[in-house]
């Protein structure tokens, strides 16, 4: 009988364990619904989301150096500017003005030195620049948004990264990526905005994307202070929201909307002639993420 | 002949942690001639490991000059000819003591199989044949010193400089070491060692050498010691006319002490003419140990 | 009596330690790490990753056989004279160089032994990931090896004229530092006037150019190639200058230095 003791005892433990998991629930009531939360109780979890949070950013900074082939640029400098340089904006303006953490023979001093770093680290030099595929980097974006969850840059260019292009599956995708960043983040402005571009642009069902719109417009209103980032999000719902109803024949909603915008940014030209009725399109590719209304 | 060691007005000096400068060896001189076996004696602080360290090249003298065979002491050519056992020496705490053996021959310029054979050899010389292949760490402080013994006997060298060397031996090891250091010595190797186990150095030794504040105070050979230290007494009943000895008379029993054999034999032969009565003859051996200390203290 | 046989028994002196010490054991965990790493970038997608699976090996890499070439070479000396095993090595007939140099050797085996051991895992998990060979990861391999010399070299030379401690710190310092350094001086060259390039010269030509043997970049971001042949050369020469200048001042530190 003896010999079925440790058994026994070990049967008993198990079952007392299991029985954690239903008290576990009483004793704390989840308070988590992100990891952000956590970083204001314990020291342990704040020293954990400030490790998550340096590895996520490192991983954004490689994604954009790998999306450029590993070419490593630089801003000017006091003395460039002071000589009339121009800051460079575009992969081209980067090559002419040799703005790359290695400088060209003419302005090295290192002699030898310089031609070798040349050589080892000429994917550094802004000569082999290419842009590469940002969908080559998905993983990182995946990567780095569960090691993070509360990054919503990360969730808001992966989402975008896989909504890329007219393939219905990888909207699809794409949706599923937001929507999941969305339940980490359920008050991201960028998230929603996005949700809701890639339910009106990519799979064309304008109710399903007004439902966001409407979500992030609220969300806005109950916020006290928005970032810079949330206020350009939130620019881009009142133009998409006006588009959509306009495209729904909601005419009033459409006005209702503009009017509402044109308050929070006044002056906005494409609200004016949104409100006006007069159809543009000012399209164009912000870091390839989103097409503005 | 060319002395096996010798040393030349000897300074050594240490810059102490504090800035000051500490003169360990001040202006020593020595002599140690092929074949001899001669014990370094002197008090702690005495100067004996400097002067140790100054002769194999480890620190480097503020004057004179240390010689190995007429050659500068640290010269390759020179260290060839030594074996050398430091005072605490502790050997690769992962290497094994064949290993360690091995690497010390390899470093010598022993090479291959008749390394293997000279170093299990000498391990078995020290009794260490059962530990060959133990980690070093693994080994007692009598044992490890056993190896540094073993490694100082490495490619059979002329001089054997052994600091301290029976620190940390039992009775069992310091006879064995004796034993070694008398085989070494009818090989006609020199040997020149530092203890403080006066005993031992008295067993081995050919010639003593003692220094104090780094000055040499006392060098001599042995028996020529073990004759001055050894006494004499003699106990007679009766009268002893002019015996030149410390007497101490009691109940009509006089017990005379000589310093010298010649005294004693010189009374007994006086004795014998006054028909004395001679109730006992005793020679007393003299201690090394007395002797250091009176030595010392006379230098102090 | 042949020079290289002594230099090759001390070497295999400090091997054998290192490997009894388990040292390698540290490498074999970190191997682990590696591989358990990759194991969790493959869960999230390997497809277009290459580049980051390669970039991310080569600085783990480099960076871990940094710090295990400074740990091993680091000690080396510092812990002959504290655990006295020096003195049965000095009574020997070898010349002070001899047991530097030997010494160094034994670091730089040690070094080699545990970044090819890295080169191993970390190409293990790679290929597990189908991260196909390229003939530039050779390259790596090679030149990362001449680096881990004058890493090593350095950190021996600091141990000679500094405590154990303070050696080790700042060979961290100074080898993970020069590319920054370097870089902090071509940008402060940009903005200085033309008369002081040798001043810049001077500095930068003193520190350890170990960053131009990490080709690891290169390797990882595609379609670059191999390295000409002449920086390999370059390299190489470097290498062998710099190493015996740190082995030089080793020396005149150490030759005369009581023990």
């Amino acid at each position: 009988m003896l010999r079925y003791l440790p058994l026994s005892v070990f049967a008993l433990a198990v079952a007392s364990g299991f029985m954690t998991t239903t008290v576990e629930r009483e004793v704390h009531t989840k308070v988590i619904d992100s990891g952000i939360n956590i970083h204001e109780t314990h020291a342990s979890a704040s020293l954990l989301g400030q490790f998550r949070t340096s590895i996520s950013s490192w991983l954004w900074l490689r994604t954009d150096l790998y999306l450029h082939n590993g070419v490593e640029m630089r801003p000017l400098t006091d003395q460039e500017v002071d000589q009339g340089r121009q800051a460079a904006t575009s992969a081209d303006d980067f090559l002419r003005e040799g703005l790359t953490v290695i400088p060209g023979a003419e302005r090295d001093f290192r002699g030898v030195f310089g031609d070798i770093e040349r050589s080892t680290h000429a994917y550094k030099n802004m000569e082999g620049h290419t842009h590469n595929s940002p969908l080559r980097a998905m993983p990182l974006y995946r990567l780095m948004t569960w090691i993070e969850p509360t990054f919503e840059e990360g969730w808001r260019t992966g989402g975008a990264v896989l909504g890329m292009g007219a393939d219905a599956g990888r909207a699809d995708q794409a949706i599923a990526f937001l929507t999941e960043g969305l339940t980490a983040n359920p008050q991201s402005l960028m998230i929603l905005n996005q949700l809701g571009f890639t339910w009106a642009v990519r799979k064309r069902d304008f109710p399903r994307a007004i439902v966001y719109f409407e979500r992030a417009r609220s969300t806005a209103k109950q916020a006290k202070n928005l970032s810079e980032p949330d206020k350009e999000s939130l620019l881009d719902v009142y133009r998409w929201l006006t588009l959509l109803y306009r495209e729904t024949d909601q005419p009033d909603k459409q006005a209702a909307i503009a009017a509402e915008g044109l308050k929070v940014f006044p002056g906005d030209v494409v609200l004016m002639g949104k409100a006006a009725g007069i159809h543009e399109d000012h399209g164009h590719e912000t870091h390839g993420h989103q097409q503005r209304p | 002949m060319t002395p096996a060691i010798e040393i030349r007005d000897l300074h050594v000096a240490y810059r102490r942690k504090d800035g000051q400068a500490v003169e360990a060896v001040r202006g020593l001189n020595l002599q140690i001639h092929p074949g001899e076996v001669v014990g370094f004696l002197g008090p702690n602080g005495a100067g004996k490991s400097s002067t140790l360290k100054a002769l194999m090249g480890f620190v480097q003298p503020k004057s004179g000059e240390c010689l190995v065979f007429g050659e500068p002491s640290w010269t390759e050519s020179s260290r060839r000819r030594i074996g050398y056992l430091p005072e605490v020496a502790m050997y690769y705490p992962h290497l094994t003591p064949l290993e360690t053996l091995t690497l010390y021959g390899e470093l010598q310029g022993l090479r291959g199989a008749s390394l293997r054979r000279e170093a299990t050899e000498l391990l078995r010389l020290v009794g260490l044949t059962a530990s060959l292949k133990t980690l070093n760490r693994q080994l007692s402080k009598g044992m490890l010193q056993r190896v540094g013994i073993a490694q100082s006997l490495l490619g059979n060298p002329d001089l054997l400089i052994l600091d301290e060397v029976t620190s940390g031996l039992d009775p069992l090891g310091r006879q064995e070491l004796r034993t070694i250091i008398q085989d070494k010595q009818e090989q006609g190797t020199t040997v020149f060692f530092s203890s403080h186990e006066l005993a031992e150095v008295e067993m081995l030794c050919d010639r003593i050498i003692v220094i104090h504040q780094g000055q040499l105070v006392e060098e001599r050979l042995v028996s020529r010691l073990k004759d001055g230290l050894r006494k004499f007494t003699l106990t007679y009943r009766g009268d002893l006319i002019g015996v030149r000895a410390l007497t101490d008379a009691t109940n009509g029993v006089t017990t005379a002490s000589f310093d010298s054999k010649e005294g004693l034999v010189a009374a007994l032969n006086q004795a014998s003419n006054d028909n004395v009565e001679i109730i006992d003859v005793v020679t007393q051996e003299g201690s090394l140990a007395d002797y250091f200390i009176e030595t010392i203290r006379e230098a102090a | 009596m042949n020079k290289f046989m002594v230099w090759r028994a001390l070497a295999r002196g400090v091997i054998l330690e290192a490997i009894r010490r388990k040292d390698l054991w540290v490498v074999a965990i970190l191997g682990f790490i590696i591989v358990c790493s990759a194991g969790a970038l493959g869960f999230f997608g390997m497809s277009g990753l290459e580049s980051f699976a390669k970039d991310l090996a080569t600085t783990v890499l480099g960076g871990f056989s940094t710090i295990l070439a400074i740990v091993t070479t680091g000690r080396l000396l510092p812990e002959e004279t504290r655990n006295r095993t020096l003195y049965p090595l000095v009574a020997r007939p070898i010349s002070r160089f001899d047991l530097l140099f030997g010494k160094l050797l034994g670091g730089i085996a040690v070094s080699w032994l545990s970044f090819l051991m890295l080169c191993l895992m970390t190409g293990a998990a790679l290929a597990m990931f189908g991260v196909r060979f390229e003939l530039i990861m050779l390259q790596y391999v090679l030149l990362k090896m001449l680096g881990l010399v004058v890493v090593c070299s350095v950190t021996l030379m600091l141990s000679t004229v500094m405590t154990p401690s303070a050696a080790i710190t700042m060979s961290f310092v100074i080898l993970f530092g020069s590319a920054m350094l370097s870089r902090g001086l071509l940008m402060a060259y940009s903005t200085a006037s033309p008369s002081v390039a040798p001043f810049f010269q001077i500095v930068n030509a003193s520190l350890p150019q170990v960053s131009l043997f990490d080709i690891g970049g290169r390797a990882a971001n595609a379609n670059w190639g191999l390295v000409p042949l002449w920086v390999v050369a370059t390299l190489a020469i470097y290498m062998a200058c710099y190493s015996a200048a740190m082995l030089a001042i080793s020396w005149a530190k150490f030759r005369r230095q009581a023990l």
